[in-house]
């Protein structure tokens, strides 16, 4: 299975079409077998999806994405796992030990802050 | 230090518009509750984060409002973009930035505000879809009741004769015709009858067989044979010359046409949509135009008014081009002030909207601004308003128009609001203003 990951910088892009470069990560089980880093600054985003079919990506790991732009991709046969933040290793580490979810937010998520009530408690 | 600090937080939780702050990593330090509502992230979510993963922008990384001012020290006003909201929807926004200092003065992030544009972006469409008819733009009722019976014209197989000055969208209206018709899947082929010379429209029109005269090496097909099954659109039908008009009415009777040089009769499946800027009528009279081909395309007639006799049109024109020029040169112009609005509604218009469409486009190369002013329309205009001898406000335009039509409606004022387009309570109120009881 191909994975894209459209990303600016290291982190995942904020938007889909923001991204000036996508990682198509080819995943056998749970493993990443191969890497692989194309541009794609020059692309309309509406041309996104037919380029990443064409590309054999079948799923894609993002930030957000419209409703449009999803249903484009569903209709390339590309699912997606949308509202993810992060940087890319530590967001496809944690896609192929424990999954990901639509909306999840922060990758790996945040550990819920414990808000210091003193020592005695109230 | 604490109060301090809840009292800021209760007063940014009760304003209406986002409200979020930066440190110089772009990490968010706060995030207000109509910052929660507008972008669907709760406050746990969005602080510690960056910016630009929470505040989605379609500017964002690139042309960032607020490392601009973080680089400039210059603070933005009311910049209008859409942002994507936790759940994937484009909400639109206007947005404003400013810097954060300590203080010594020191730089420690920036403050931005943004306000949800949704509704107003929502009413604006309403305004539009109401005002506009496949890309036609009117209130006027003379033109809202061609709106009305347009479809109807479309769905029919009859000729139809639109007849307006020039640059009144008598292409437009044809377009629209076509648009609605069973005929919209085939071409509309376009000729300008008034730009060809008798033998070259001939041959424009009906095309030509090989040999036909001495540069025809093959054959020809001519527009009706393009617009085979779709419509053909004659624009300038009064400037066709009477040798040709009998060819026409041929068409026009028999559905069928020969030509040049050519032996067979072809037979043209084509709906006929002609125009004309000059009055066939009189022309028949100066027997300039043929009697029977009059009265064959006059089946349906639509009569466009000239642009000084729908000027409640000009600001909506106004917006409709700005809208249409901002895409087109990727500016961000709002609109014109006051003063150019004056202009605009006092100039008679020879050309008409194309002519308006003109002085905007020009106004948009020359305006560096958000508003087109006086300095940006073409010099013949910066004269009349000086000298303009009916020069007169948008208001008092508005007073005589609803005067004139509540007048017209015999002071009935539910028909006289209809007809204005306007609620009857707000039709109310303004003539209340005006000072009719």
């Amino acid at each position: 299975m191909k994975i894209a990951i459209p990303i600016n910088g290291g982190r995942i892009a904020p938007r889909l079409p923001l991204a000036k470069e996508v990682i198509i990560v080819e995943v056998q089980g749970k493993r990443e077998v191969e890497r692989e880093k194309v541009d794609i600054s020059l692309l309309h985003s509406l041309e996104i999806p037919d380029f990443l079919a064409s590309q054999g990506v079948t799923k894609v790991i993002a930030g957000g994405v419209t409703w449009h732009l999803q249903e484009m991709l569903r209709i390339h046969n590309i699912n997606v796992i949308w509202g993810i933040m992060g940087a890319v290793d530590e967001v496809l580490d944690f896609y192929l030990k424990k999954g990901l979810q639509d909306g999840m937010g922060p990758c790996p998520p945040m550990r819920r802050r414990r808000r210091f009530r003193g020592i005695h408690g109230y | 230090m604490e109060g301090e600090k809840n009292s800021l937080n209760i007063i940014l939780d009760s304003i209406a518009d986002g409200v979020f702050t930066v440190d110089k990593e772009w990490r968010i330090t706060s995030f207000n509750r109509s910052a929660e509502r507008i972008t669907g992230f709760s406050r746990s979510e969005a602080i510690g984060q960056y910016c630009y993963e929470i505040f989605r922008t379609n500017v964002c990384l690139e042309q960032c409002a607020l490392r601009e001012t973080m680089e400039t020290k210059q603070n933005i006003i009311n910049k209008e973009l859409n942002i994507l909201d936790k759940y994937n929807q484009e909400i639109p926004v206007s947005i404003s930035t400013a810097v954060l200092r300590d203080k010594r003065g020191k730089i420690i992030g920036g403050v931005e505000t943004f306000r949800d544009l949704s509704l107003i972006k929502e009413l604006d469409k309403e305004i539009h879809e109401k005002y506009s008819f496949q890309d036609i733009i009117s209130k006027h009722p003379s033109i809202i009741s061609i709106f009305r019976i347009l479809p109807d014209i479309a769905r029919s197989e009859a000729t139809v004769l639109i007849q307006g000055k020039s640059g009144t969208g008598k292409e437009l209206f044809a377009q629209a015709i076509h648009n609605l018709s069973p005929r919209r899947e085939r071409p509309l082929v376009k000729v300008n009858c008034g730009a060809l010379p008798e033998t070259l429209l001939e041959s424009e029109l009906f095309g030509y067989r090989k040999g036909a005269f001495t540069d025809a090496k093959r054959d020809k097909p001519g527009r009706f044979q393009l617009a085979e099954g779709g419509t053909i659109f004659l624009d300038e039908i009064g400037d066709i010359p009477p040798g040709i008009q009998a060819k026409l009415l041929r068409v026009l009777e028999g559905k069928e046409f020969e030509p040049l040089g050519g032996t067979t009769t072809l037979k043209a499946d084509v709906r006929i949509v002609t125009a004309t800027n000059k009055d066939l009528s009189k022309l028949v009279k100066q027997n300039q135009f043929r009697d029977d081909l009059f009265y064959r395309l006059n089946v349906v007639k639509v009569e466009l008014p000239s642009l000084s006799k729908r000027r409640t049109d000009i600001p909506l024109l106004i917006e409709h081009f700005i809208v249409k020029f901002n895409k087109k040169m990727g500016k961000e112009i709002k609109g014109v002030s006051e003063e150019v609005m004056n202009i605009l509604m006092n100039y008679a218009y020879p050309g008409n909207i194309r002519e308006l469409e003109n002085i905007i486009e020009h106004a948009f190369i020359l305006c560096k601004g958000t508003h087109i002013l006086k300095g940006h329309l073409p010099r013949y205009l910066h004269e009349l308003e000086t000298a303009g001898p009916e020069k007169k406000s948008i208001q008092k335009l508005e007073e005589e128009h609803i005067i004139h039509t509540l007048h017209t409606c015999g002071g009935n004022l539910a028909k006289a609001a209809e007809e204005l387009g306007i609620h009857r309570t707000t039709l109310w109120r303004k003539l209340k203003r005006i000072g009719v009881s």
